[in-house]
């Protein structure tokens, strides 16, 4: 569905993401893993077309994603951001924010269709009319995911969605997004530092360093700890917790 | 052996609404967890020993004493006095706590020139080894960077040495590695874990995070809604009684378990 072949990114004349490539079939879901600074975010960024690409290209069904105009890029992929406090308008309810992607794409229904959205993420209507800080921060990232879903994208594109949560709302969303992917067949791109996290979404992952993908696997072998690449290795040791060193 | 912090009967209200509901304990120099889920008041705890509750916010308790000081008694004096110098604290994201203007070293040296009465040519001096105490390569370069120069690992490194400029005997800190990744994460711990063990200084840890908790305290407190639900040593967390620890403990994704 989505092949990205030698795609790069810079930043400030730094080549934070070095010819990455992956394909993601319809409905499945794939990780990148990797330490703050490796390149991750600016990847899912660079898809998302909020940043220039440098280098490679991105292809959706077989055609060049750089064909697609913004707005149909909008209806195929959707971005969700690490904290949703910074991705919801402070002044807009959660009715305003979930009606903003169908209002500038021309669909109609408008009020069914938030309804369906705050249902399939699990927030009752009654909360359609606070604003983002009268909402937990579990809530605020269901309603950020709600309006993901508003257009009915086929990607979702995660970035850290648990990381700014407590291990109870993290639960709880890791449980919504495996629901979601289930009823609706959408696919996932997840972006996380947290190993253990990730293994609970995707089927496969890819390690990220100084914008290179450095090794590949399936989820099992990441679960089992069969990994080859030092660094892959020593992320999954820091996983596991703190040790204290003997002595 | 007396405590180094005793608290009895801490209540926080906003208003009506009690955040904090009656927690009691005591700690000595060692490594103690406070760990809840989110607004169940644990940083609030944190923020009543230092006296620097949130605007609208009003405390009582029957008793708070720090190393034989009546915390309750102490006046703005006493307790500016106090803290910095004998108790620090160290907030989650070194984003917002460090000056953005200033390099790190100049911030180190404050603290020490006001805590320490150190001039200026011992001040740089100490705060190069203390920036090399926290782990920090070449302390000489960190010194000059500013804030936005560092990564989240440096900068909580940073905030901890300028927190151990006042060589304080209690350190609070309040989610310090949350913000960062695994790795960096587990540096600052052992950063932390180095210096309670050097010092002899004690640490109250507040988390969400059982797992770090359970392999880097001595001793975890569980609280909910406000009250001290349970207690126990990390080692034994596995084995907590309580409904709510067990939600907790149940709720982390583990890496080697299918979902």
């Amino acid at each position: 569905m989505i092949e990205a072949r030698d795609l790069s990114a810079r930043l400030g004349g730094r080549a934070v993401v070095d010819r990455v490539s992956f394909t993601i079939e319809p409905g499945a879901s794939f990780g990148i893993i990797g330490e703050s600074g490796s390149g991750k975010s600016t990847l899912l960024r660079a898809i998302a077309g909020l940043v220039p690409s440098a280098g490679g290209t991105l292809a959706w069904e077989g055609g060049a994603m750089t064909a697609l105009g913004a707005r149909e890029r909008g209806r195929k992929l959707q971005l969700v951001f690490q904290d949703p406090y910074g991705s919801l308008h402070p002044r807009h309810t959660v009715e305003r924010a979930l009606a903003e992607p169908a209002l500038i794409h021309g669909l109609g229904d408008i009020a069914r269709r938030v309804a369906a959205a705050l249902d399939a993420v699990g927030l009752g209507a009654r909360l359609r009319f606070r604003y983002p800080h009268q909402l937990s921060g579990g809530q605020r990232q269901r309603v950020a995911i709600a309006r993901a879903l508003m257009l009915e994208p086929r990607l979702l594109l995660l970035d850290e969605p648990t990381s700014a949560l407590d291990v109870l709302a993290q639960a709880e969303l890791i449980a919504l997004l495996q629901r979601l992917r289930a009823e609706r067949g959408v696919a996932y791109l997840l972006v996380s530092h947290d190993l253990a996290v990730v293994a609970q979404l995707v089927d496969a992952v890819a390690v990220m360093q100084e914008g290179r993908i450095v090794e590949r696997l399936a989820v099992a072998a990441l679960r089992a700890g069969e990994a080859h690449h030092p660094h892959t290795l020593s992320l999954i040791e820091a996983s596991l917790g703190y040790r204290r060193r003997a002595g | 052996m007396s405590a180094l912090l005793e608290i009895e009967d801490l209540h926080v209200s906003f208003g009506t609404a009690e955040a904090v509901r009656g927690a009691s304990f005591a700690m000595g120099r060692e490594r103690l967890a406070l760990v809840g889920g989110s607004g169940a008041g644990k940083s609030l705890i944190g923020r009543a020993i230092l006296r620097l509750l949130p605007a609208g916010a009003s405390m009582t308790a029957a008793r708070m004493n720090f190393d034989g000081i009546d915390l309750l008694a102490a006046g703005p004096r006493e307790m500016r006095a106090l803290r910095g110098r004998r108790i620090g604290w160290v907030l989650q994201d070194p984003k917002f706590s460090l000056n953005p203007v200033m390099s790190v070293g100049t911030q180190v040296e404050e603290m020490l020139r006001l805590h320490r009465r150190l001039d200026r040519r011992a001040a740089r001096e100490e705060a190069l080894a203390l920036l090399e105490s926290v782990w920090l390569r070449e302390p000489a370069r960190v010194h000059a960077l500013y804030p936005h120069e560092l990564s989240g690992g440096m900068g909580q490194r940073a905030m901890i040495a300028m927190m151990l400029a006042g060589e304080p005997d209690l350190l609070i800190a309040d989610e310090p590695s949350s913000a960062l990744d695994a790795g960096a994460a587990l540096q600052v711990l052992a950063v932390l874990d180095d210096l309670v063990a050097r010092r002899g200084m004690g640490l109250l840890f507040i988390s969400h995070d059982l797992t770090l908790v359970e392999g880097f305290c001595d001793r975890v407190m569980v609280i909910e809604a406000g009250s001290i639900v349970e207690s126990c040593d990390a080692a034994a967390l596995g084995e907590a009684r309580h409904p709510y620890t067990r939600r907790l403990l149940a709720a982390r994704p583990r890496l080697e378990a299918a979902p």
